[in-house]
């Protein structure tokens, strides 16, 4: 018993010694990781503190820490405005339907791409499909607004087929759809290129097995493929989930129009309006909380489930 | 690890002796023999063209290469780009080191208690050292009463148009040789446009297959006053803003008026005399619509720039008369017709300046012979020529050897060419570099135009009552182009207006009429 307590006492001491020894030993590498650190420190972390202003009237001259104390009072003006909940439901909407379109595209263009034989052909799909990617978006916009204009490419293909002249954008309906397909259309090659990664790792030797167990190619997808990158899924699906409420506003400020804001207005245009033109930045500061909030919530839920279910997660 | 530390503390070391290094420069001690100061720093953001005319900052306009002979005063210029304006300025102010004398949109947006920290209140500064400007706001009245604050007090000096055609510089314009080409006459009410446009959806003016015209066009409702497809509510009387009526505060979806002009906007789109993709529309596409031959009857700015791009011998576009309703008026509701006085662009001193003094009066040069002259016209010889006794801009301006276009020289020669410093601009020098077709159009819409239902653009508000207005109309606006844009589409009946001003009434409208209310009232009282 005495002994017990002895070889504790001596072993505490020594473990600690070790731990900066072993510090020290690896000591360029923590050096190499330094700048990281600190750069998360400095420019992730530092400025959260000037998250205060969400509950402050915030004036310029007086500062973050000068600014007159409002407690909720911002986050009450957002939640009770008019159209609270039309920007609410439409950016959710939104960005549900985003991922449930969005996300499986570039699964499914990865797998697809893989059964390719041809290389050349694949390398000539692939760099096809980066190509929107480097676009610009408010190139992109434009060409969205030229296509869907009642003289442009779409309109032009449906009158071939006998189609009526539609101006789509006047009509509320028809903006998340094109919101969504643009989107799809612009990811669709870039968000693959993890996937293909992933699917080049699936080790060749499963293939054989299956393939000697007598399984097809449905079978070998499957069976084996699919689990192969589950884990890349799962992870990449609850990021996604983390950005729920978070879009980013540049996309349907350049499309939208005052005939389709029922549809098209969404949380960050509203802030746009509102907090950006109009200098209110303690509004916008909320809004951007509460957002973050919200996604940091759903992030974890996500994350729980996967863990439960699948034993992939962020930690 | 410490050799590392040590390089980090040395590079912020020389950051903050970096920043030191430029305090010390702005401070402007003493003053040359004549009482100006030796160096000032001045804050103004400057359009394109000055780089487009190869200068660096303004110290390479000929003006204030005038000015610094003169006075023997050395400006030290921050020019942000437009687009980042906004930001460099909350930057200086958060930084709290300012220019001596910043150009910014003084009139609104900053609130009351900032705006003390940041810049001198002017009233006995500007009688002491401004001599030419106290005398030409005591011959000028009315221009002072737009930009002292409510309480009597002047914070700052804006840009001064000295005629009333400065500010129409926008109107109804029209393809004049379509209507030759169809035997029609200048439009000058409702029905006889409506005549016009069908004519030109259906008798192809273009020489095409007719299809690709679209009669008019213009932006989303309530967007963008220039262009706007709301504009054709003017001639009923009607507006989709503020307005005054016989000294009275209205709000256009509200009053009897707005229903008969929606009625009217509604009968053009539902018979395909209005660009379906109106919606989608900015200056860039519309110009582009009736450089292609595609459109024949816009509002917009006066056509110099049109001209520039087509005119060919047979094309033209001429401003038309603003058009009179059923009842006869011809309201314009162009807020920029009254605006003789650009707050916008306005110069204050900040606090930070060492000799208010002496900075003021190196400004008031400006105001006063020859310096006005010099701001209007640039340097005799150089820039314009004096020939009968009048003066006239140079090949220099006009016909640049290097290719340069007038606008482009009047902004590096002049100093109301620069459109962003505050002056008092002249109309002959502005005109006289127009195409003949702007130049033409000035006459027609300043003759036609009924201003008096305008709400004045110099009315200022208080914070509070600005905090209020933003509250509500964020949510007004919206919601009014929504559905009101809906019934000219045709998807909601013209009944559906009635549910739509009771919710805006819901939504608290009357509060916001009565703050524009006491707001006019107090503006007449400066």
């Amino acid at each position: 018993m005495a002994e017990i307590t002895a070889r504790k006492a001596v072993k505490a001491p020594l473990q600690s010694h070790v731990r900066w020894r072993d510090i020290y030993e690896a000591r360029h590498l923590y050096i190499l990781l330094l700048p990281t650190v600190l750069g998360y420190l400095i420019f992730n972390y530092a400025p959260m503190c000037g998250l205060v202003i969400a509950f402050q009237k915030f004036s310029l001259i007086k500062g973050v820490f000068g600014s007159q104390f409002v407690g909720l009072d911002n986050f009450v003006k957002f939640l009770t405005a008019p159209n609270f909940w039309q920007v609410f439901q439409n950016t959710l909407s939104i960005n549900l339907m985003s991922l449930v379109f969005g996300f499986p595209a570039p699964i499914i263009f990865a797998l697809l791409l893989n059964e390719v034989r041809n290389t050349s052909f694949k390398k000539a799909v692939q760099t096809i499909t980066y190509m929107p990617h480097f676009i610009s978006t408010v190139v992109i916009c434009s060409m969205i607004l030229t296509f869907v204009s009642s003289d442009g490419l779409i309109n032009t293909l449906r009158g071939i087929f006998g189609g009526k002249e539609i101006s789509f954008m006047s009509h509320p309906q028809y903006f998340q759809p094109i919101y969504i397909i643009s989107g799809i259309w612009q990811g669709l090659g870039w968000s693959s290129i993890i996937y293909i990664a992933a699917l080049s790792g699936v080790d060749q030797q499963l293939y054989e097995a299956a393939k000697i167990d007598g399984a097809g190619r449905w079978k070998q997808l499957w069976n084996v493929t699919l689990p192969g990158i589950m884990p890349t899924i799962m992870i990449l699906l609850i990021m996604n989930i983390g950005h729920l409420m978070s879009m980013g506003y540049e996309k349907v400020l350049l499309l939208y129009n005052s005939a389709i804001y029922s549809k098209a207005d969404v949380i960050s245009t509203f802030v746009y309006r509102r907090g950006l033109l109009n200098a209110e930045y303690s509004f916008s500061a909320a809004v951007g909380l509460f957002n973050s909030v919200i996604n940091f919530t759903l992030l974890m839920i996500a994350n729980f489930i996967s863990k439960k279910t699948t034993e992939n997660a962020l930690w | 690890m410490k050799k590392a530390i040590a390089a980090v503390v040395a590079l912020s070391l020389t950051a903050v002796m970096a920043g030191c290094g430029k305090d010390v420069s702005l401070e402007s001690e003493g003053k040359n023999g004549k009482g100006y100061p030796d160096e000032l720093s001045i804050w103004c953001t400057v359009n394109t063209n000055l780089t487009a005319g190869g200068a660096k900052d303004l110290n390479d306009n000929l003006f204030f290469q005038y000015m610094e002979e003169q006075t023997g005063t050395h400006v030290n210029w921050t020019h942000p780009s437009a687009s980042s304006a906004e930001q460099n300025f909350n930057l200086m102010i958060a930084s709290g080191v300012f220019s001596d004398m910043i150009v910014s949109d003084w009139s609104s947006k900053y609130q009351k208690e900032d705006m003390d920290a940041l810049i001198l209140p002017l009233g006995d500064l500007i009688e002491d050292n401004m001599p030419n400007l106290t005398k030409y706001l005591k011959e000028n009245p009315d221009m002072k009463k737009q930009f002292v604050a409510d309480s009597g007090e002047v914070f700052y000096i804006p840009i001064i148009r000295e005629d009333k055609e400065l500010c129409v510089y926008l109107g109804p314009q029209i393809r004049k040789d379509w209507l030759d080409k169809l035997g029609l006459e200048i439009p000058r009410t409702t029905d006889e446009l409506y005549n016009v446009l069908k004519a030109f959806k259906t008798r192809n003016p273009n020489g095409g297959d007719g299809k690709d015209i679209k009669p008019m066009t213009g932006t989303g409702f309530a967007k963008n006053a220039a262009f706007d497809i709301g504009n054709l509510l003017w001639p009923f009387g009607a507006h989709y803003d503020f307005y005054l009526d016989g000294g009275e505060v209205k709000y256009g979806i509200m009053e009897p008026e707005f229903e008969e002009g929606l009625k009217y906007i509604r009968k053009l789109y539902a018979e395909n005399l209005i660009d379906p993709d109106f919606l989608l529309n900015d200056r860039t596409k519309i110009e582009a619509r009736v450089i292609n031959n595609q459109v024949g009857f816009i509002s917009g700015y006066q056509p110099t720039a049109l001209q520039t791009s087509m005119d060919d011998g047979v094309r033209a576009v001429v401003g038309i008369p603003h058009l009179s309703g059923p009842n006869g008026g011809r309201k314009c509701f162009y807020k920029n017709y009254e605006e003789m006085v650009l707050n916008k662009i306005s110069i204050a001193v900040s606090t930070a300046c060492k000799d208010s003094g002496g900075a003021l009066k190196w400004l008031d040069k400006i105001f006063g012979e020859p310096g006005l002259t010099y701001a209007n016209w640039g340097r005799e010889g150089v820039s314009y020529e004096v020939v009968d006794g009048k003066p006239r801009w140079t090949d220099y301006v006009m016909k640049n050897s290097e290719g340069r276009t007038p606008k482009v020289m009047r902004t590096i020669s002049t100093l109301s060419g620069v459109e962003t410093f505050p002056t008092i601009v002249q109309f002959e020098p502005y005109v006289q570099q127009l195409g003949s077709w702007g130049r033409e159009a000035i006459p027609v819409w300043t003759d036609t135009a009924d201003t008096s239902g305008i709400y004045p653009p110099a009315v200022s508000f208080t914070e509070q009552e600005a905090a209020d207005i933003a509250d509500v109309m964020s949510t007004v606006t919206t919601y009014m182009q929504e559905s009101v844009t809906k019934i000219i589409l045709g998807t909601e009946g013209i009944e559906s207006l009635a549910a739509v001003r009771e919710r805006i009434r819901g939504l608290g409208i009357d509060r916001i009429i009565k703050i524009y209310d006491d707001a006019y009232a107090r503006y007449q009282k400066r």
